[in-house]
């Protein structure tokens, strides 16, 4: 899909995609590296890690719109017996509507279930779709730190607003908030809005100008961003 | 009434001149639309070329070009047009681009734009600029939902609506699915099973065949996004489009300049976005900051002098002889060790760090007990972007040595500073006995001038009471520090109550390797 996205041309597309299977795939296979050390794998979580990513923060941050990073971040503390803190992540991914609130949990009883052999023949296919996402150089994490509402981008825009408010309508630490938005929802033009406003402040008018059209490009309608693109062709020098 | 024979005769008349005054015009121009950055007129392969400055390195290149007329060119752009069923570059890029591309903008193209902006929106600007600047996202912003007011933007009172209603959505869809007689999903729902009973519930996986199918399963979620793509096939075809209609033109071109080598061949000296790293310099005294050059330098050869040539089959003639040009340098420095030793960097501007460290030895003299000490508050931002454009030119002998003549040129500066904060602290003991009397502070921020290398020191109005010894009376002191007063030991106590000192950016070191050091450029084989 993200392959399709960046052939069209349709790069924040591209991002978006990439980013949610990283955010999937490097999750599931976190867990898989926490339900093989609980198994009695390597002496050390790390050490069956190796120099893979073992942040769970690091990984969501790919896309927080994927809610799989908190589902096998809750199995892989459900497997250390601690009970609290995984109810609590499989809470937080139910929060994100895009989790299956009927059978989600699914995929936590499968992975459950499967032995060691099966879970290093699982990790095996994992860390092949890991180096193939990552290796096409588009999925990078945000720097927006992690809540359990970032899967949001009308939380995430509220975030950048108060951030614009604290800092005293410095962009430079908003357009975290409003790119991280962007890349949770591409198809809102809302997104691209916050992006062009905040590039234009900033003074880079040829990111302005590019976050107008790709905004245009994935929502067409949009009146904000048509009213943009219409005045800046008209006081074009 | 009929027209007349001879009024139709000069309406055919007029009719035949202005069809083929348009028909000349057109074919005597570039069609509209056609973007000449997305084609190469020039060939990118040749000699390397490195160009050192201090201890950074450049690479370009030195390349013989044949040059392609205006006529030559129009003529590949409406072949290729013809060819590829293209009857307008202009109505493609109209699909694809809604805003069309600014060229050399100015700052204040952009502040007027912004304010043309402002009042496209029908927003009365008022005082308070970050209201203005919410206020302008939030029209420009129109998907969202109208039910919410701007104020509830700029009085932070979003997020906390945006929480309730996601928490809620989560509670309707759980009693969505009681409705409908569903369970909903039992691991956040009720309490949850210890890991061992998780791994023998073996009954939910009866719809599943194996594991890996319900991985990609849940990669489909993917699919729900194509609808949404679809939409634009249009504008997506326009593009396909174009993109096919600038390769094939390329193509042409670098065929057609293959076959035309030996005509009126020329020679360029090019620095296409050629960058460089230089790590740890100092700036205000602390070291350890990091930037990134970006070189943009094109030198096309005015006259040529000798027979030099080169060992290579896909080059001939002579590079020897004068070039001119023009080059832009891009230095984008990264202050990050500045600003996280704020307590260092302040001591080493301008005079204010020699009027700091006096009044500390002043005051040691005094009671030599007292601690005198700044610390950092928080990780601050220090970036600083400067452009300088000018001409230059050089001469290459025959021998390949290349002698490089580079103008000063306009320099634009642009300054992101921020959080630069520090504490500037007083420990006070009694000289007598050395009893702890008290521990008076000041807040203060290293600022930037945004377009300008200046920088100063904005100090809070009033210092502060940190600590005190319970023994004695200190409200003389409160009520000193509450006027502003007591706490100029350790700087100019004028800076606290006017306008601030305004101190020379430290250009000793920033831009050294382009400003101050000798520029040697050579061929590379």
């Amino acid at each position: 899909m993200g392959e399709e996205y960046r052939n069209l041309g349709m790069q924040i597309q591209s991002k978006y995609a990439y980013g949610y299977a990283a955010a999937s795939i490097s999750s599931m296979r976190l867990c898989v590296d926490t339900l093989l050390h609980v198994g009695g794998e390597g002496a050390t979580l790390e050490e069956v890690v190796g120099s893979r990513i073992a942040d769970w923060d690091e990984i969501a941050a790919y896309n927080y719109a994927s809610p799989f990073p908190w589902v096998f971040e809750g199995l892989s503390l459900h497997a250390q017996d601690k009970l609290e803190e995984a109810q609590e992540c499989y809470y937080n991914a139910a929060l994100n509507p895009e989790y299956d609130l009927e059978n989600g949990g699914v995929i936590v009883y499968v992975l459950a279930m499967l032995d060691n052999d099966d879970l290093k023949e699982l990790k095996h296919k994992l860390t092949g779709l890991e180096d193939q996402i990552y290796e096409a150089g588009i999925a990078e994490p945000s720097k927006c730190p992690r809540d359990k509402y970032c899967f949001s981008d009308e939380y995430l825009n509220a975030l950048g607003q108060e951030e614009l408010i604290a800092s005293d309508g410095d962009f430079a630490n908003a357009m975290v908030y409003f790119e991280t938005a962007l890349v949770v929802a591409p198809f809102n033009g809302d997104n691209y809005a916050s992006c062009a406003i905040a590039s234009l402040y900033s003074g880079d008018m040829d990111k302005t100008i590019f976050y107008v059209n790709e905004g245009l490009w994935a929502d067409p309608d949009h009146e904000g961003l048509n009213l943009m693109a219409e005045l800046l062709n008209e006081r074009r020098p | 009434m009929k027209p007349s024979r001879l009024a139709i005769l000069l309406i055919l008349v007029l009719t035949m001149l202005y069809t083929t005054t348009v028909i000349h015009v057109s074919q005597a121009a570039i069609p509209p639309g056609f973007d000449r950055s997305r084609v190469r007129l020039e060939t990118k392969i040749g000699h390397k070329v490195v160009l050192q400055c201090d201890q950074i390195e450049f690479y370009g290149t030195l390349i013989r070009q044949v040059p392609i007329s205006e006529k030559e060119l129009e003529d590949l752009i409406r072949q290729t047009m013809e060819d590829l069923g293209i009857d307008s570059l202009k109505k493609l890029n109209e699909i694809v681009n809604k805003a069309e591309q600014w060229d050399e903008i100015t700052q204040e193209e952009i502040d007027q734009f912004i304010q043309d902006l402002t009042r496209t929106v029908k927003l009365v600007p008022n005082a308070d600029k970050v209201a203005d600047i919410l206020s302008i996202l939030n029209r420009i912003r129109t998907n969202r939902d109208p039910t919410k007011s701007v104020e509830e933007f700029l009085y932070g009172l979003l997020k906390d609506g945006i929480i309730d209603q996601l928490e809620k959505a989560l509670e309707d869809a759980i009693e969505l699915l009681i409705r409908k007689g569903k369970e909903p999903d039992a691991l956040f729902t009720d309490l949850m099973d210890e890991y061992n009973d998780l791994k023998g519930a073996k009954s939910k996986l009866s719809a599943l065949k194996n594991y890996w199918e319900y991985l990609k399963f849940l990669l489909e979620k993917y699919k729900q996004d194509v609808q949404k793509y679809k939409d634009r096939a249009d504008a997506a075809m326009a593009k396909a489009m174009l993109n096919a209609f600038y390769e094939e033109l390329q193509r042409r071109i670098d065929k057609l300049r293959n076959s035309k080598r030996d005509d009126k061949p020329y020679w360029v000296i090019e620095f296409d976005r050629a960058t460089a790293q230089r790590q740890n310099f100092s700036f205000f005294g602390v070291g350890g900051n990091n930037q990134t050059w970006e070189l943009n330098m094109r030198l096309q050869q005015t006259e040529q002098t000798g027979e030099f040539s080169f060992d290579s089959e896909n080059v001939a003639g002579s590079a020897a002889g004068t070039y001119e040009g023009e080059y832009t340098i891009k230095t984008d420095s990264d202050l990050t060790a500045f600003a996280a030793f704020p307590q260092e960097s302040v001591m080493n501007i301008g005079v204010h760090g020699d009027v700091m460290l006096w009044n500390i030895n002043l005051a040691k003299q005094i009671n030599p007990q007292n601690e005198f000490y700044l610390e950092p508050v928080s990780q601050g931002i220090a970036h600083n972007l400067r452009i300088v454009k000018g001409r230059c030119s050089a001469y290459v002998l025959e021998s390949g040595e290349i002698q490089l003549h580079v103008e000063p040129g306009e320099e634009a500066i642009m300054n992101t500073f921020s959080d630069i904060k520090f504490v500037i602290n007083e420990k006070n003991y009694n000289p007598a006995n050395s009893e702890f009397l008290y521990h008076i502070a000041l807040d203060a921020e290293i600022k930037a001038v945004p377009y300008e290398k200046m920088v100063f020191v904005d100090y809070a109005d009033k210092g502060y009471l940190v600590a005190s010894n319970p023994k004695y009376d200190w409200d003389a002191l409160r009520n000193n520090l509450a006027e502003g007063l007591e706490i100029a030991v350790m700087f100019d106590e004028a800076e606290m109550r006017e306008e601030p000192d305004f101190y020379d950016w430290d250009d000793s070191e920033i831009w050294k390797p382009w400003d101050k050091s000798i520029k040697t450029m050579r061929i590379v084989k």
